[in-house]
């Protein structure tokens, strides 16, 4: 199971079950998520009033959420007045479908990706390979989880769940007969540059992700530390950015506050080392960087959200600092919860756009609702106060039974006559509480939960006698 | 696909817009803070007001750029034969921007192979030369346009940047590089802001350096430009 999206048809009960048993991946975690967060909070402890900064952050994405359509409309035609190419993609099949037209039409039988999560969101691979073109990820994580053929455990560190050694192992069976890899980090880094650089000169289209949309120029910005975007959209013919519609900021003053938070929250850096901003496609003069700029914009399920009660999910500007200080992440990494999105911020979206899947709905269940994620978020998502309501949801729409026995509790607990007559029969019932709990319908919930035992005689019932 | 436009824009934004017309009010436990009227700026204590280009060369040694303090407005011999026999470079990539061409003779002079800028001879290149628009004293960071540079690849394919820093250029935050590009001047394709060599810790979260992009940074902070 580990390593792919397995949502379907698995719960999350035996997804966390096999993490906790993987001691390797806990290992791997503790290690590597450490680092993140102590980098994040060095970072931040250099800014004046990072408070003031988050809560600027927050009331400014809440507020281009609210003004949506008028943003992301001016973000367009700002794109195509560039010269860029903009499509309104409704869903993922949307998505793909006009990119592998557009592989098709251009003659395009190689593409090289940067880091993207709307793509993996989209699953835009198998529909470029099932048309025929090879498709090379470009981040060194990406690289190495797709010649695994896993999928990303973290938003920012997609392979963070494997170790040196078992990179060396993947990255072993990709270098010619002869020659041996050892498992230094940085050996291995430069094994994927040689490798990569071959790729990137021959791709006939590079398709990026976008970190954010600038509206008033129209502009993608990609920020990144390898380099994979910025070879992605230099040096194919053809630039295509895949962009969540919910990551358009309106002025360039809002972008310079969100990258300045981006790179301190997601590695401790105070900027990334690229942060890269394209604005239609090469110019005349321009010795080099790609004919087209193709921008994808994608909804798939984003619409829903908005103007809803757990709308503060679009504010997300994917950082990943929720996902390094959760208490749960930390012990079960990103592959447990079933889909492309883990973590705190995870466990909200996944139930509102994968929500095809009846089993994504429990994905809100995975939290301890401590709010370190929302201490962590540069733009301050309640994320526990977003769980709290998909639970209730989820609840509301719980089986006729379940809802009944809840109700005849409420029902019972608030009348005086009624309570105590509970108490009583609990008291009597004292031994079969141990029973109870084994249940075939009980059991999933009383396993790891200690039942609570009434005592022989309420307190009521002693104070009246004047016992106490 | 040829079209500029494809899908169903009015409809896409029509759902948005009917989305939020019925839009549920704010009720979450945690109250929103109030409307901003500014975008607040970002201050960080790497900055020593009294001393932007010390404040220039400290940040960028820390994110591993090589920061080269130098007098005059060109760079000095002794620090090109330097980078020269460092990086053993035979072959050289220079950007369109004046100062930088001017590197690239005197390089041609020391017997380099020196080509204009283009994908292929960026990717048999051992150095590329820019210079840049702005330098950001906070960050160590050097921004470079695609538009005075006549294109991207100088400072990206080959293994070494050599990136020229006039003083005049370096700004305190990134506020100052950022800000100003909504005010109606047409950005060029690509604009770039480069902090150090490029990274990864995709393995591990150990830092490996020279991933894709050039494995050493090399700026020349010119306090005589």
């Amino acid at each position: 199971v580990t390593g792919g999206f397995t949502l379907a048809g698995t719960t999350l009960r035996d997804r966390t079950a096999e993490a906790t048993r993987d001691e390797r991946l806990r290992h791997a975690l503790a290690k590597a998520v450490g680092r993140f967060g102590d980098g994040r909070a060095v970072a931040l402890d250099t800014l004046g009033d990072p408070g003031a900064l988050r809560a600027a952050a927050r009331r400014i994405r809440h507020d281009l959420m609210d003004h949506l359509p008028e943003v992301l409309e001016r973000f367009a035609d700002a794109v195509l007045a560039a010269g860029g190419h903009v499509h309104w993609a409704e869903d993922a099949a949307d998505a793909n479908d006009y990119i592998t037209r557009l592989a098709r039409d251009r003659g395009v039988t190689s593409v090289v990706k940067g880091k993207s999560m709307a793509t993996e969101e989209t699953a835009l691979n198998h529909a470029l390979e099932a048309a025929g073109v090879e498709v090379v990820e470009t981040d060194l994580g990406e690289w190495i989880i797709q010649l695994a053929h896993q999928t990303p455990s973290h938003i920012v560190a997609p392979a963070v769940h494997l170790d040196r050694y078992q990179v060396r192992d993947i990255l072993q069976a990709e270098a010619e007969p002869g020659r041996t890899l050892d498992a230094v980090p940085e050996h291995l880094a430069a094994f994927a540059r040689e490798r990569l650089r071959a790729k990137f000169l021959g791709a006939g289209m590079g398709i990026t992700g976008a970190n954010f949309g600038v509206a008033e120029t129209g502009s993608i910005v990609l920020v990144e530390n390898e380099g994979n975007g910025r070879f992605s959209s230099t040096v194919p013919r053809i630039h295509v950015a895949v962009m969540g519609m919910e990551r358009v900021v309106a002025t360039w003053d809002q972008l310079d506050l969100m990258v300045n938070l981006l790179a301190r929250s997601a590695t401790g850096q105070h900027l990334s080392t690229y942060t890269n901003v394209v604005t239609g496609p090469r110019r005349a003069g321009d010795a080099d960087g790609p004919d087209e700029l193709h921008v994808v914009l994608l909804d798939n399920g984003r619409s829903d959200i908005l103007g809803s009660d757990v709308q503060e999910a679009l504010d997300c500007i994917r950082c990943g600092a929720c996902l390094n200080v959760c208490p749960v992440y930390r012990q079960v990494g990103g592959h447990a919860y079933g889909w492309v999105y883990s973590g705190p911020i995870g466990a909200v979206l996944t139930p509102l756009l994968a929500a095809g899947h009846p089993e994504a709905a429990e994905l809100a269940g995975a939290s301890t609702l401590c709010g370190a994620c929302m201490e962590a978020c540069p733009v301050e998502i309640p994320l526990q106060d977003l769980l709290l309501t998909l639970r209730r949801r989820k609840a509301e729409g719980a089986g006729r039974v379940e809802r009944a026995g809840w109700a005849a509790w409420a029902a019972a607990w608030s009348n005086p006559r009624t309570y105590r007559a509970s108490l009583r029969s609990a008291a009597a019932g004292r031994p079969l509480t141990r029973f109870a709990a084994m249940a075939p319908g009980l059991r999933a919930w009383s396993e790891g939960r200690t039942a609570p035992q009434p005592a022989r005689r309420s307190f009521l019932q002693r104070w009246k006698k004047g016992e106490v | 696909v040829t079209a500029l436009e494809s899908g169903d824009r009015a409809a896409y934004l029509g759902r948005l817009r009917a989305r939020l017309d019925r839009a549920a009010p704010h009720n979450l436990a945690h109250p929103l803070p109030p409307p901003v009227e500014s975008v607040p700026l970002v201050q960080s204590t790497l900055l020593d007001p009294d001393d932007l280009l010390g404040s220039f060369l400290r940040n960028a040694r820390a994110v591993a750029a090589g920061a080269h303090d130098v007098g005059g407005d060109v760079v000095p011999d002794e620090l090109l034969d330097a980078l020269v026999e460092r990086s053993d470079v035979r072959r050289a990539v220079t950007s369109a921007e004046p100062d930088a061409v001017a590197v690239g003779e005197r390089l041609a002079a020391r017997g380099v192979d020196v080509a204009p800028l283009s994908i292929d001879a960026a990717a048999n290149a051992d150095l590329g030369v820019t210079s840049c628009i702005a330098a950001i004293a906070t960050t160590g960071t050097v921004v470079v346009s695609s538009s005075a540079a006549g294109g991207r690849g100088a400072s990206l394919l080959p293994p070494v940047h050599l990136c020229l820093v006039p003083a005049s250029r370096v700004v305190p935050t990134s506020a100052e590089v950022l800000r100003p590009l909504g005010a109606g001047a047409a950005l060029p394709a690509n604009l770039v802001l480069i902090t150090g060599p490029s990274r990864s810790g995709d393995i591990e979260q150990i830092i490996a350096l020279g991933v894709h992009g050039p494995l050493a940074v090399d700026l020349v902070l010119l306090r005589g430009a």
